[in-house]
């Protein structure tokens, strides 16, 4: 195995996957944010919207660009770094991985085209809306394909992953996708994404108010900024109440995960600081400073403004959610989380005063700990779980198929390939059951069938191609009609 | 660029101004004959194309959530 100089391979892919996360998870708040500004823009035939989507659209054509390259950096990394987990990943999920390439390819076309042909289409402007509109769509299925491989890495199900080594999957593996994380982790990026890119953006216009001082200018940013922040604080709204039950599949399914998450051990303290709880801390924190902003700005007259007894009513809610985490986790927790929200909402409060309304500074900080937020967030997912390697106790016999034998790369004549190794003979009808009727299908299939068909379920199986000898046949069908285990 | 091409008519910035700012005056819709003839098509292509692909995938999908 290839180790990597100074910072060793784990650091290596960390670093590499916390900035694939970083710039990546920009894009679907980015394309959503987009396709908002630009039908708002549309409805009121007001340019503002839509030249702030347009050049929002234009970082996002290069962040996504990074992006991408990076993400094959990744599949780089990892392929010399850790070759054997990758080449089992790989071969798990390998239809899986090419439709996820297939939707880069989508998404990357679909992307430079709707950048491109923005003044060219101001004839057929719904079709350049609805074009845009697509990429949401997209980066959502694409989100889809990694986290059911995400959620494998942490959840793997059915004892932990090893029915799907042992019987050799290739390309598709349904159980191992569907897995039991896998929902709960697709609802929480999708809404974490589209806020912290809706996030990203009002922290640019922040910036931008920064630096320029023309009234028209700066208005133009306050309010895209103040659209964007929005946008974010919605998706953001309902992360920490999925965050629980994300939480509580993880207490049934990934619970050495969970024990780390919650009680701060492993991997999720490092350097004497709990990442976790950290991120907790900024939660806590952004909610409190997007509520009172929500509150002091409720009279203003835009689109997708939140009224202000909603804030109240918002506050009202999580301030019973952290009184419901304190009573099942810790009232330590519920304290510092109420410290931070009252902290940031104090916080917010200063800087509209100090900036005379205006939501620069606060887009800007709460751009930040969206930012730090993915980051721990990203870092604790990954951190709190047993390794991968470690976890898998049939890792090193992975299944390897005859058409990826070694000899395929090689420059030889075809007599001089080497004869392949004969299998060992299956024992036993639970063996022979496992090693023949995997060929084609999972085991839970098999359960599927009734007892006293299985006569003739084995002779069609025999005409789909299922090679047994007499003998082996009449093993497994008093094996499988007496009901035994498998 | 031929004729046809021509983009919306931009107004002078005015001094002091990023070159954009004219831009927030209008929403410059215009008769959809205006639009490059190459540029509606390859778009409405690129929409098709990119229509199929997303119906495959979710066919993909779902059927993999049956099959094995």
């Amino acid at each position: 195995m290839i180790e990597f100089p100074v910072l060793g391979a784990k650091w290596v892919i960390g670093f590499i996957a916390l900035f694939h996360t970083a710039v990546a998870s920009l894009g679907i708040g980015f394309a959503f944010f987009v396709t908002v500004a630009q039908i708002i823009a549309y409805r009121r035939r007001e340019r503002s919207y839509d030249l702030l989507a347009k050049r929002i659209q234009l970082i996002h054509v290069c962040i996504y660009n990074i992006g991408t390259i990076n993400a094959i950096g990744l599949v780089f990394a990892l392929s010399g770094l850790f070759p054997q987990f990758w080449s089992q990943i790989f071969v798990q999920f390998y239809w899986t991985l090419i439709v996820e390439e297939f939707l880069f390819f989508l998404l990357a076309t679909t992307l430079t085209f709707h950048y491109f042909f923005w003044d060219r289409l101001w004839g057929h402007k719904k079709l350049h809306i609805f074009l845009g509109s697509l990429l949401t769509p997209l980066f959502f299925l694409q989100f889809y394909i990694i986290n059911g491989l995400g959620g494998f890495m942490l959840t793997p199900g059915f004892g932990e992953a090893e029915h799907s080594i042992q019987i050799g999957i290739i390309g598709w593996d349904k159980l191992g996708f569907y897995n039991p994380s896998f929902l709960m982790l697709q609802v929480h990026r999708t809404l974490a994404n589209v806020a912290y890119g809706s996030f990203g953006v009002a922290a640019v216009c922040g910036i931008l108010l920064y630096l320029h001082s023309r009234p028209r200018i700066r208005q133009f940013y306050e309010d895209g900024g103040r659209l964007a922040f929005s946008l974010g604080f919605i998706a953001f709204l309902s992360l920490p109440v999925v965050g629980y039950f994300y939480a509580h599949v993880l207490k049934g399914h990934a619970n050495e995960a969970y024990i780390n998450l919650m009680w701060g051990k492993g991997d999720i303290v490092a350097g004497g600081v709990d990442w976790w709880w950290l991120k907790h801390i900024v939660v806590a924190g952004t909610l409190g400073m997007c509520i009172t902003y929500f509150r002091k700005t409720s009279g203003v007259q835009q689109p997708l403004q939140i009224p202000g007894i909603m804030t109240y009513s918002i506050a009202l809610l999580y301030l019973l959610f952290y009184l419901a985490m304190g009573m099942v986790m810790t009232w330590t927790f519920f304290w510092f989380m109420l410290a931070f929200g009252l902290g940031g909402a104090v916080l917010s409060l200063h800087l509209l005063n100090y900036h005379k309304g205006s939501g620069r500074a606060v887009y800007l900080v709460v751009g930040l700990a969206s930012f730090l937020t993915v980051m721990l967030g990203g870092y604790a997912r990954e951190a709190s779980r047993p390794r991968f390697v470690d976890r898998i106790s049939h890792y090193d016999n992975i299944f390897v198929p005859e058409e990826r034998q070694p000899y395929l790369m090689l420059d030889i004549k075809p007599e001089d390939i080497p004869k392949t190794a004969a299998l060992p003979k299956p024992e036993g009808p639970e063996e022979l059951i496992r090693k023949r009727c995997i060929g084609c299908h999972t085991l839970d299939r098999v359960r599927t069938y009734s007892k006293e068909n299985w006569d003739t379920v084995v002779r069609q199986m025999a005409v789909y191609g299922l090679k047994l000898s007499d003998e082996e046949r009449e093993i497994i069908v008093a094996h499988l009609k007496a009901g035994k285990p498998y | 660029m031929n004729e046809k091409e021509k983009e919306p008519e931009e107004k002078a910035a005015e001094p002091g101004g990023p070159s954009w700012e004219p831009e927030l005056d209008v929403y410059p819709l215009r008769g959809a004959t205006e639009d490059p003839r190459w540029a509606v098509r390859t778009v409405w292509i690129w929409v098709g194309v990119a229509i199929a692909s997303l119906v495959f995938i979710l066919t993909l999908l779902v059927l993999g959530a049956i099959y094995d």
